[in-house]
């Protein structure tokens, strides 16, 4: 499970029947830099997710890739490779020979 | 299956619900020598790592599938800690608290190890 930023969602006119239904966020991968930083930025390459949490814009959450992100709709065979699996309350992020952010405990 | 080191914790209250009562952890994927690569990982723990360990990780996803329930889409799950590697650098940058011993050859020690 990667962190990621909700940069905002996509609506479908037409789609196949597994995924009618389906809510799907945009999701900014965030980077090992930018999480110890705590800047609210992303810096990876946008994925889209679907969603079952309803994350607001701007929130970080917890998403998942790979064939696993279709399990949560077991027994249904869906197209989905990307999967919102937790909203961030907290994290608390602090490498060796980090970059000196002031303050990196920061409610989310 | 990688070695992550952990660098952090976080905390979720609105998750998917096999999810529910699981530790996370945030851990950085470590290359051969030892750096840290990738983006932060979020890592599911149940033997209870600290900051700096270095742990091993599998992102098979029956290990959570048979504990907390099949439609569980997280798969990367701390599955051991490091005491040591061998002939590799990466005890030499993530030293984990736990190892007693840390036995990092460099290519030199090679060297000398197969002249002997």
């Amino acid at each position: 499970m990667r962190l990621g930023i909700v940069r905002g969602s996509v609506v479908l006119s037409a789609a196949v029947p597994a995924l009618r239904g389906t809510r799907m966020v945009i999701v900014e991968p965030v980077t090992a830099r930018n999480l110890e930083l705590n800047n609210g930025l992303g810096g990876g390459k946008a994925v889209i997710a679907a969603d079952q949490l309803g994350p607001g814009v701007g929130q970080m959450v917890g998403f998942v890739e790979g064939r696993t992100a279709a399990n949560p709709f077991s027994p249904v065979d869906v197209p989905v490779d990307a999967y919102c699996a937790l909203i961030v309350d907290q994290v608390d992020f602090q490498p060796p020979l980090s970059m000196g952010a002031a303050d990196r405990k920061v409610q989310k | 299956m990688f070695l992550a080191r952990i660098d952090g914790t976080l905390t979720s209250t609105v998750k998917h619900e096999t999810l529910e009562g699981c530790r996370f952890l945030i851990g950085q994927r470590l290359d051969a020598d030892g750096g840290a690569i990738g983006d932060p990982l979020v890592l599911v723990d149940t033997l209870g790592a600290g900051r700096g360990t270095t742990v091993l990780v599998t992102t098979d996803n029956e290990t959570l599938r048979t504990r907390v329930g099949k439609t569980t889409p997280a798969r990367m799950v701390v599955c051991g800690l490091v005491d040591e590697t061998r002939d590799s650098q990466v005890a030499a940058s993530a030293v984990s608290p736990t190892a007693k011993t840390h036995r990092t050859r460099l290519p030199a020690d090679r060297a000398a190890r197969n002249s002997q």
